[in-house]
């Protein structure tokens, strides 16, 4: 291969030359079988002879026997190894032989592949996934993936199909290049798994490197990523390891069992007793090295300032910002590590934390005043002290404790603050921050503030995918990496209010529950996005056939109670098809409508046929007139008051149903400030409401309807204009109504077309459908019609001004006052059949009673 | 022909190639393995008799109580420390010492024991 290693790794020497000897390969399956019974017949017979002479204890050559016991017992246990490892030592020659690196189970696949591609017609790195799919280690790593024996199956089903064209004779060459180029791939792979031999999991990670098209469709069609296979492989390595310490947090902090009383000092006794501190406080120091605490994950930047900050001259006190569940404690915990194993800077070292949240103050209190008492004791012993950090979780409490006198309990510390000798680190979240602590003079002139932000994406995964290996030993049920994937994506995605990764391990651990109640082995990717969905009330899956059927025949569905406007049905069932398949911008609402056109003639109507077929309930749609909000204080019923005293109506509504179609009738009559509120919200799909909370409206469709220029609309339709080229006029003209950075944020104004008496006889037809089935399903009476009846009440009922809603008064005083009449007489019931006539152009009636 | 050139020599190369790994474990391995022990124990052992903290702050008075009663206590007291943390650490890298030493020497006095019985 004479292939020369570059920046691959630095323990390599960069000259290096890789290469691929071994003349076993090359042997035929008797030549093998020979060598493997001459081999062991060497080293069974050594162990035995050898044995015998350490037993029988022969003089003179007992002594030589012990060496050569030894020498049999060490071939007999490097059996089992690759002959060398990938060790720095092996690493820096100028020849390095990729065989020497295989354990004997890789080198036994790869000489197994020959023959599966001869007997199977399969090229070589299909045949080699073949044998693959099939080790424990990649079966169980697979699992993680939710990838189970039935798609194994149906991956080697997927190989064996597409057998290549012609029988191919597999030469030597073919097979040593193939030998080197998958052996140099999975020698890579290996070093970045930091093995110290190539297994079967270097393997597998290395066809991704062979380009083979027949490898790589298979692992598209079953969605493997190659880094989500090389996690998965790490995890279950984790997983099956025994005795390992996994990532633990101070909530893993287990309660320390009684030890008798001693005097806490450093190591150096440079610091004094602090037998008060000592009472109330945890020394997290000492925790490190007990159990192991502070591992943390992401964080670098915060934790590099924590410490150049505590390591600086001067005042050394650091206020960590940020929300709960972000990782202070964790920062925390991980300095408390450092400092224990002096991985600090020499201005630190022998240096104790100690925590003293305020909560621990109050135990065995009599009187709430007693509190000051104790941290003025607790302040006069740091006082006296050099090498304590003091750790104030949930700062902000101290602000609030406040005793008589208008004195708070951050002023108890006010000579500790100014001592630039004991540093203190303190946390809180924004808004504790905000409301007492960014005004508070004591905080401002002593403090430096660390905003702590939360994880990225990636450090999440990685955190959780640690964090998992721990919750699997304890509750036996595995987690998958794509149920942890799918945990941060949604998380992050659905419940921004907690920071990750506290978002995604809550979901992690109510999944776990889950399992466990119903008796299943494994969380998959499946039951986080059920849970989600459960949890926010947003379907996140299609898993019903039925709801594939009515998604891809929403617009029949839609005209079965919706007469005309093709194109505004066509364009709304068309937004709810793409969210529903993960085709949407998730930045923005589904979709943002305006409907123009004359009244009575469907606006209002598509809003509720749509939340009736899709939405489940008419009554699921958010409504709102917006003739009701035409002065500028409107805006608060929207969003809440600015008191905080009550909720608004629309962020309410939406924060209790995200899911949901929200109709704003009559936009164009709003004030032009409630309107402005709509910019961001219709362009990223968040709107935030009175006490600051973000409101995520990325998973609603808005629908604003206007009357406005409906006579122009008309007109035009009669004149022929199309319908595309009538929507762009449109809006040039309804700029007269709403600012153009508004209309530009709709996705698409939709003209409604009048109706004609065509459309009105359809639409009487089926207010008469739904009357007549409404009658039979509550009372038992069955409703019928004569020929001239539904075409006489559309006569009566059209209005080109009014389009079709004079329609319903008409039906009421033709239809259904007839009806309610002939009950209250009584002259009919149960069973009884009603038929509506048309004799000389008036409705008349027949009854017949069964 | 089932046997062909390559098999025997394939054979006594991989003996040979185990006698040379055996060595090399024994010796060099062997080695490394006992040091990690120490190296481990010295740190361990470092840690509990604050050997270097001693020293660092040797000048320190304990407390950091700057009065001449308490620098006469802590200098008597920071030389204690220190020589019993030098006794202990010398200890272990002796117990050490003499360990790769047999461990070095064993097989030559077991070929000795053989050839000169």
């Amino acid at each position: 291969m004479n292939k020369k290693q570059n920046n691959i790794n630095k323990k390599i020497n960069k000259e290096s030359i890789f290469v691929f000897k071994d003349d076993s390969f090359f042997w035929s399956i008797w030549q093998g079988f020979l060598y493997r019974v001459i081999f062991n017949t060497f080293l069974y017979l050594g162990l035995i002879f050898f044995f015998f002479l350490l037993v029988l204890r022969i003089e003179r050559w007992y002594n030589l026997a012990i060496i050569f016991f030894l020498f049999f017992v060490y071939v007999f246990i490097k059996q089992n190894f690759a002959d060398l490892s990938l060790s720095e030592k092996n690493l820096n020659k100028k020849e390095i032989n990729l065989a020497q690196f295989l354990s004997p189970k890789a080198k036994s696949i790869l000489l197994e592949t020959k023959n599966v591609a001869i007997n199977n017609d399969l090229s070589l790195p299909a045949a080699l996934l073949s044998i693959l799919i099939f080790q424990r280690e990649v079966i169980e790593s697979l699992a993680f993936l939710d990838i189970f024996s039935p798609e194994i199956q149906e991956m080697e089903k997927c190989l064996n199909q597409e057998k290549l064209k012609e029988r191919k004779k597999i030469s030597k060459q073919d097979y040593q290049a193939f030998l080197e180029k998958i052996c140099y791939g999975a020698f890579i792979e290996a070093q970045s798994l930091k093995r110290n031999s190539i297994k079967t999991e270097a393997l597998i990670l290395s066809l991704y490197l062979s380009q083979d098209p027949q490898v790589i469709s298979v692992f598209n069609l079953f969605h493997l990523d190659k880094n989500d296979l090389r996690t998965a492989l790490e995890m279950n390595r984790l997983y099956n390891e025994k005795g390992m310490e996994v990532l633990k947090g101070l909530a893993d902090k287990k309660e320390i069992s009684f030890q008798p009383k001693r005097i806490k000092v450093n190591r150096s006794f440079t610091s004094r007793p602090t037998p008060f501190l000592d009472l109330y406080g945890t020394d997290f120091t000492e925790l490190a090295l007990k159990l192991k605490i502070g591992v943390m994950i992401g964080h670098q930047q915060e934790y590099q300032s924590l410490v150049d900050i505590l390591n600086r001259q001067g005042k050394r006190n650091i206020l960590l910002v940020g929300p709960a569940g972000v990782g202070k404690d964790t920062l925390v915990s991980y300095l408390a590590l450092n400092l224990s194993k002096d991985r600090i800077p020499a201005g630190l070292r022998d240096y104790r934390l100690i925590s003293l949240p305020l909560s621990s103050l109050f135990e065995d209190i009599q009187e709430p005043l007693e509190v000051f008492n104790r941290l003025t004791k607790i302040t006069k012993e740091l006082l006296v002290n050099r090498d304590i950090v003091l750790y104030l979780p949930q700062f902000h409490n101290y602000k609030s404790l406040a005793q008589k006198g208008g004195f708070n309990a951050l002023d108890t510390f006010q000579s500790l603050v100014n001592a630039s000798w004991v540093p203190i680190i303190a946390a809180a979240t924004p808004e504790d921050y905000r409301r007492y602590l960014e005004t508070d003079s004591i905080v401002k002139e002593n403090f430096e503030i660390i905003r702590v932000k939360e994880l990225t994406t990636e450090e999440s995964i990685t955190f959780l995918s640690f964090r998992s290996l721990e919750l699997q030993r304890k509750t036996r049920i595995k987690i998958s990496f794509k149920a942890i994937k799918r945990a941060v994506n949604l998380a992050q995605r659905f419940l921004g209010s907690i920071p990750l990764p506290s978002s995604a391990e809550s979901l992690l651990t109510e999944a776990l529950e889950g399992a466990r109640r119903q008796g299943k082995k494994i969380v998959k990717e499946q039951d986080i996005v059920d849970l989600v969905s459960l949890k926010t009330q947003i379907p996140l899956d299609i898993s019903s056939e039925e709801e594939k059927e009515k998604l891809l025949n929403l617009e029949k569905l839609i005209h079965e109670q919706l007469i005309n406007q093709e194109h505004a049905v066509q364009l709304v069932s068309s937004a709810l098809r793409q969210y529903r398949t993960g085709l949407v911008n998730i930045n923005k609402p589904i979709s943002v409508f305006l409907f123009v056109g004359p009244t009575g003639v469907g606006k209002t109507e598509l809003a509720k046929t749509l939340a009736k077929i899709y939405f489940g309930s008419e009554k699921t749609m958010i409504r709102f007139d917006m003739a009701e909000y035409q002065d500028k204080r409107s805006i608060y019923r929207f969003i809440g008051s600015p008191e905080g005293e009550s909720g608004g109506v629309l962020t309410e509504a939406v924060k209790s149903n995200p899911f949901s179609l929200i109709l704003l009738d009559e936009f164009e009559k709003a004030h032009q400030d409630v309107l402005n509120i709509f910019l961001a919200l219709f362009d990223e799909g968040r709107l935030t409401d009175n006490i600051g909370e973000t409101i995520d409206f990325t998973n609603t469709i808005i629908i604003a309807t206007s009357n406005a220029l409906s006579d122009f609309i008309k007109d035009e339709i009669e004149k022929g204009t199309e319908p595309q080229k009538l929507s762009d006029v449109l809006k040039n003209k309804l700029t007269n109504f709403f600012k153009p950075e508004l209309l530009n944020r709709f996705n698409e104004v939709v003209v409604f077309r009048p109706l004609t008496q065509e459309h009105l006889t359809e639409i009487v037809k089926l207010k008469l459908r739904a009357l007549s089935e409404s009658l039979m399903k509550n009372k038992k009476i069955e409703l019928s019609f004569g020929e001239g009846v539904v075409e006489k009440l559309a006569q009566l009922g059209y209005n080109p001004i009014f389009g079709a809603r004079p329609l319903d008064s008409v039906i009421r005083h033709y239809i259904k006052d007839n009806l309610a009449r002939a009950i209250l007489k009584e002259k009919i019931g149960s069973n009884s059949q009603i038929f509506f006539t048309l004799e000389e152009g008036e409705l008349k009636t027949k009854i017949n009673n069964i | 022909m089932i046997i062909n050139k390559t098999l025997p020599g394939y054979f006594l190369k991989k003996v040979g190639f185990y006698a040379l790994g055996f060595l090399k474990t024994y010796f060099v391995d062997g080695r490394y393995f006992i040091f990690g022990i120490y190296q481990n124990w010295f740190a361990k052992l470092e840690y509990k008799t604050g050997l270097i903290v001693n020293f660092r702050y040797f000048t320190i008075p304990l407390w950091q109580e700057h009065s001449i009663p308490a620098y006469l206590l802590s200098i008597p007291y920071r030389i204690i420390k220190i020589i019993i943390g030098i006794i202990i650490l010398t200890i272990l890298t002796l117990f050490f010492g003499i360990i790769y030493l047999l461990w070095f020497l064993l097989p030559f006095y077991l070929i000795f024991k053989t050839l000169l019985p």
